[in-house]
């Protein structure tokens, strides 16, 4: 390693763990870690800005404020809350039912929406279901704690679920087709398995007390907090027309016309916000997020300063150079990224490693290669209620929730209660992830 | 009766009103287990709940759900433009918004004793009611404006109650910037807990009130 690439790549590292440290300062500290790159790259003569600025993948970002405008428009139609309010009444308010299909629910609407509004539309109804049933800390922290690790496997089933799947598709790497077939299985299973391991064998719910009337209080209390919400067809008729739009777009377009993901994305979302133009004005001033794209521009920059030192191109070789049979070479590799995704969360990971899978990607069918790629970012952003924004986010919610448990203590969702589900989230998708990609390798191809 | 059926009544009063979550609770709790879950409902929560106790209470005596029917306030209402409304009760502010015609703005003043998700209260009334900050709701005073609360006990001897969201807003300066300071009693049964949340008021607060079935 020379002193270009242990500067840069000890700059990108700082920054990272810095803000991981500090996150009441996370935006500024990144913006000021990419200035400063940008700054350390000019007077070392490693890249102009324009260079620079020039690698950032900005249809990725167009694809991530196209998706959450997108998702802001679904979230309108009280679509998803109304869907939750189906589903404890569907799981009879039992507390094993409601783990289970809430995991299972939140999988789904994942992938169609961010991690973000997802939980930003489901939370309420179940915490207000929770606060209805009684329950213990236990059985919050891991019902929660599941579905966090569901939204996370929701985002990597499809390709415009999450950020490491988005970048796939932003870049060309795999079409949608070809990500959406190889991603559905392994994180379908992933999420069955942890649904069958938490219930049969963890057992959260077995200290709720759950009887007949408490069943029959929260179904009816809840049907009278919802008692007038209607959904917005308004709203949701364009968003449904736009989704099929843009799968269409996605799935039937020949690569000929040139209609790239992410352009295929900004149309879709155009017409479902065009379609209420008052609102969608609205939509657009006040909900863009500007802290991820803010996050993610300052992290591409920093990215792409190592990459032009150097240092991932030898990271690659040094791992194909390894003394391991080919095979073994790409499980180090998995477990590599599903660990550092872990300490430094998706974005950085998936960026920096996506560099790595590219030279993995020459020697092995491809698919298997990138596919493995976004699930161990999958698994590492389940790791540690910090690897993944979603997790903070859950956290917050409980907290305003002031939730009590049985006792009457305030229930606390933090690092130390996730960290059992994480672990559990964190293994059993590395190892259907790895299964999955040494039988696809081992086969010669996609599965 | 589960330890946790008391977050569960406060989250039901703080988004349906203490009296209206008290009649679904004894109403599910008589249907699914009979008097003896009304009797444990009132043993557990009674103390904690003095509305829910009363209502339990009179259940045991025979009273079930009050039958609602705005028209009639509608009517007296004629003429008025804007309804700025103190204080929760779902069962009686439904039928009102239903019965008023949809030229009347309705508002709910944000203050409560509790944390109601207030974005999920107002997604009931499709769009027919606003919410107003407590320092802002003098902006919707005038000629053809009501201030309406809703008060609790005033068919009985031990006083009236309103929450104490009223107090805030009532007094002598407000009195002159209503058309009518309007108290709508919504529990028609008698206090035997001194019901705290609630704060004792004087009829005389009121330009009207509207006694309960």
């Amino acid at each position: 390693m020379n002193a270009e690439q242990l500067l840069f790549a000890a700059l990108l590292i700082c920054v990272i763990v810095l803000q991981a440290a500090l996150p009441s300062l996370r935006l500024l500290i990144v913006l000021a870690g990419g200035a400063l790159t940008c700054l350390a790259c000019v007077v070392l003569k490693v890249a102009t800005v324009a260079q620079l600025f020039a690698d950032v993948p900005w249809d990725v970002l167009v694809i991530l404020v196209a998706l959450g405008l997108y998702a802001e428009r679904l979230a309108d139609s009280r679509l998803f809350g109304l869907a939750s309010v189906g589903v404890t009444r569907l799981a009879g308010a039992r507390p094993v039912a409601l783990t289970a299909l809430f995991s299972f629910g939140t999988y789904l609407v994942s992938g169609v929406v961010n991690n973000i509004t997802a939980l930003l539309v489901v939370l309420p109804v179940l915490l207000s279901v929770f606060a209805l049933i009684g329950v213990t800390r236990r059985y919050t922290t891991w019902t929660l704690g599941l579905m966090l690790v569901a939204c996370n496997l929701g985002g990597a089933a499809t390709p415009i679920g999450d950020f490491p799947a988005v970048l796939l598709l932003g870049r060309g790497t795999l079409s949608f087709r070809e990500y959406l077939a190889g991603a559905v299985l392994p994180t379908f299973l992933a999420v069955w398995l942890l649904i069958g391991l938490v219930v049969l064998f963890v057992r959260p719910a077995r200290d709720v007390v759950s009887t007949g009337l408490s069943r029959r209080l929260t179904l009816a209390t809840l049907g009278a907090l919802y008692r007038g919400v209607k959904l917005d067809w308004a709203s949701l008729w364009p968003a449904l027309v736009a989704m099929a739009l843009m799968l269409a777009g996605w799935l039937l377009a020949p690569a000929s016309w040139g209609l790239t993901p992410e352009l295929v994305c900004w149309v879709g979302a155009g017409v479902a916000l065009l379609a209420q133009p008052r609102s969608g004005e609205r939509l657009l001033r006040t909900r863009v997020d500007v802290e991820s794209a803010l996050f993610l521009l300052a992290l591409f920059l920093m990215v792409a300063a190592v990459r032009r030192t150097g240092l991932f191109t030898e990271a690659a070789r040094w791992l194909t150079s390894l003394p391991l049979p080919p095979l073994a070479q790409v499980v180090v590799f998995l477990v590599v990224a599903a660990v550092s995704t872990g300490l430094f969360s998706a974005g950085p990971s998936m960026a920096a490693l996506l560099e790595v899978a590219d030279v993995l990607s020459k020697q092995h069918p491809a698919e298997p290669i990138y596919i493995g790629l976004a699930l161990s970012v999958c698994a590492g952003s389940s790791l540690f209620l910090t690897a993944a924004t979603s997790g903070p986010l859950t956290q917050s919610l409980v907290e305003r929730s002031k939730l009590k448990d049985l006792r009457g203590e305030r229930v606390r969702f933090g690092f130390t209660e996730f960290l059992p589900v994480g672990l559990l989230g964190f293994s059993v998708i590395l190892l259907v992830n790895i299964a999955r990609t040494v039988w696809a390798l081992s086969a010669g191809g996609a599965p | 009766m589960s330890g946790g059926t008391d977050q569960a009544f406060a989250l039901a009063a703080a988004e349906l009103g203490m009296a209206s979550a008290a009649w679904l609770f004894t109403a599910e709790a008589d249907a699914s287990e009979g008097p003896e879950a009304v009797q444990g409902l009132r043993d557990v929560l009674g103390r904690n709940w003095p509305v829910l106790d009363a209502v339990c209470a009179a259940w045991q005596s025979g009273a079930r759900p009050p039958r609602v029917d705005a028209t009639g306030l509608a009517q007296r209402l004629t003429g008025i433009t804007r309804v700025v409304v103190v204080g929760l009760e779902v069962r009686w502010l439904d039928a009102l918004v239903k019965a008023l015609p949809a030229s009347v703005r309705v508002a709910l003043v944000r203050h409560s004793e509790f944390s109601p998700d207030w974005e999920r209260v107002l997604a009931n009334f499709g769009g027919r009611v606003e919410l107003l900050e407590l320092s802002e709701f003098q902006s919707w005073a005038g000629q053809r404006s009501v201030l309406l609360s809703f008060v609790y006990g005033a068919g009985g001897a031990e006083g009236l109650f309103a929450l104490s969201a009223w107090v805030r807003v009532s007094g002598p300066d407000v009195r002159t910037q209503f058309r009518q300071l309007l108290g709508w009693d919504v529990l028609s049964v008698p206090l035997s807990i001194y019901p705290r949340w609630l704060v004792a008021v004087s009829a005389t607060d009121f330009t009207q009130l509207e006694l309960a079935e």
